[in-house]
């Protein structure tokens, strides 16, 4: 007897932008982004290609345009770059320092 | 940046554990103030000037700090002129700033004017300072104790044949703690066991001690809180034999998963007990080590004894716990 299983693909939308959390304090102090969440008791340090994708999340820009971006920054190809920000991202998204931006 | 409406804004640096667990608590009984650890003891980091501009944004009425660090004198320094006012919680009681060499600390801090309201978690030193000095009040240690009912301990369920003792301290509080006692205790067990640590083993004078009196540990080093409780969810039976104690929240801890607890008189959290927990956990004399020998074996051979007190102590710390958490939050508006 053989089992099919059936598989769902999160689909991924390179057009979604997001937004920071407006519970969310952060600070550029000294080349690092420091995030506090509400219920946190410590910071958050975001640096290196974090601290480029988290700055181009602020500047609103969609998951497509910040791996191209991202890509051409650190010179690396663009499957990999969006791999990272898909990361970072649905890391941020977890952790509801960023929430998707409302369509209009 | 964002807001929080926390009036009362408290820091601890990381290396007091006790004291930021006391913050931490009662961020969440009280509802009232708004805890942060300073992972950081560079005064001139990013994180120091990270909360400077917070308190300057969020303008909180007051600024409580946790125990005492350095690190302070900058937040003094860069908030002056804000109209937040400061303060300090000190934990240890008068016997743990003697055996702890805290009193060069504490003779500075009550004299400070600076600080505007210093809070005790020792009540006696909090009651006996206030009737010389302003603004002393007695802050209580709250607990965040499981809702009545909501999960049934499941002490002394496992099926195991090894007892596991727990001897948790940090290293600052090694002075106090007892440990060769309970280490010589330990030793003369005619039971299968293994000593639970959390970094004493990484102190080259304790290790030597353990290794000659051939102890059976497991050292976990640091841990986070996450792993601690799983940790601690394994133990049997904890010591907390201490010469000094403010309140003790490794016993506490202990209590709340329905853990005995053997310790002394000097451990605030274990008084106010009935007498069958005193006589069964407390120890008369914490420097004889056969009396502590005597207690672990009398509870290690008898299981339905420690279920029976683990259930009691979580009884009775429930009833204390509630007239701590409305004792903190009456002080709390007062100094608000």
């Amino acid at each position: 007897m053989s089992i099919v299983k059936r598989c769902t693909i999160p689909k991924i939308d390179f057009d979604q932008l997001y937004v920071v959390n407006e519970e969310i304090s952060y600070r550029e102090i000294e080349g690092q982004i420091l995030l506090l969440r509400p219920d946190d008791h410590f910071l958050y340090t975001v640096n290196g290609s974090g601290k480029f994708i988290w700055l181009e999340i602020v500047k609103r820009k969609p998951i497509s345009t910040i791996a191209k971006n991202l890509a051409k920054k650190f010179n690396v190809s663009e499957e990999k770059a969006a791999k990272d920000v898909l990361k970072f991202v649905s890391e941020l998204e977890k952790k509801e320092i960023i929430v998707k931006a409302k369509r209009r | 940046m964002g807001k929080y409406d926390n009036r009362i804004i408290t820091f601890c640096v990381r290396g007091f554990p006790g004291t930021n667990r006391s913050l931490m608590n009662l961020e969440k009984t009280t509802g009232l103030s708004k805890h942060f650890i300073l992972t950081s003891l560079n005064q001139y980091g990013p994180e120091i000037k990270f909360f400077i501009n917070y308190i300057k944004t969020v303008k909180p009425k007051l600024v409580v700090f946790g125990a005492w660090s350095a690190i302070y004198e900058v937040l003094f320094k860069k908030l002056k002129g804000e109209k937040t006012q400061f303060g300090i919680y000190w934990t240890s009681s008068p016997g743990q700033v003697d055996i702890s060499e805290e009193i060069d600390i504490l003779s500075f801090l009550i004299k400070d004017p600076r600080i505007q309201h210093k809070l005790f978690a020792n009540r006696e030193l909090a009651l006996s300072l206030s009737r010389h000095i302003k603004n002393v009040h007695y802050l209580p240690d709250t607990l965040i104790l499981p809702l009545s009912g909501s999960k049934k301990s499941n002490y002394g369920s496992r099926q195991k044949g090894v007892v596991i003792i727990s001897l948790f301290c940090s290293p600052f509080e090694y002075k106090r703690k007892n440990i060769l006692n309970c280490l010589l205790a330990v030793s003369m067990l005619d039971i299968n066991y293994v000593l639970y640590l959390n970094g004493l083993s990484k102190n080259i004078h304790y290790k030597n001690v353990l290794e000659s009196l051939n102890i059976r540990y497991k050292d976990f080093g640091w841990m986070s809180y996450e792993k601690y409780q799983n940790i601690l969810d394994k133990v049997d039976l904890g010591l907390q034999v201490s010469f000094a104690e403010t309140f003790n929240h490794v016993v506490a801890e202990h209590i709340i998963r329905g853990i005995p607890v053997i310790t002394s008189r000097m451990v605030p959290v274990m008084q106010n007990k009935s007498k069958q927990i005193k006589d069964k956990l407390i120890v008369d004399n914490p420097d004889n080590y056969l009396e502590i020998k005597g207690k672990i074996e009398h509870l290690i051979r008898n299981l339905h004894l420690r279920r029976k007190l683990g259930t009691m102590m979580l009884n009775q710390i429930r009833k204390e716990n509630d007239n701590r958490i409305k004792s903190a939050i009456d002080v709390m508006y007062k100094i608000m």
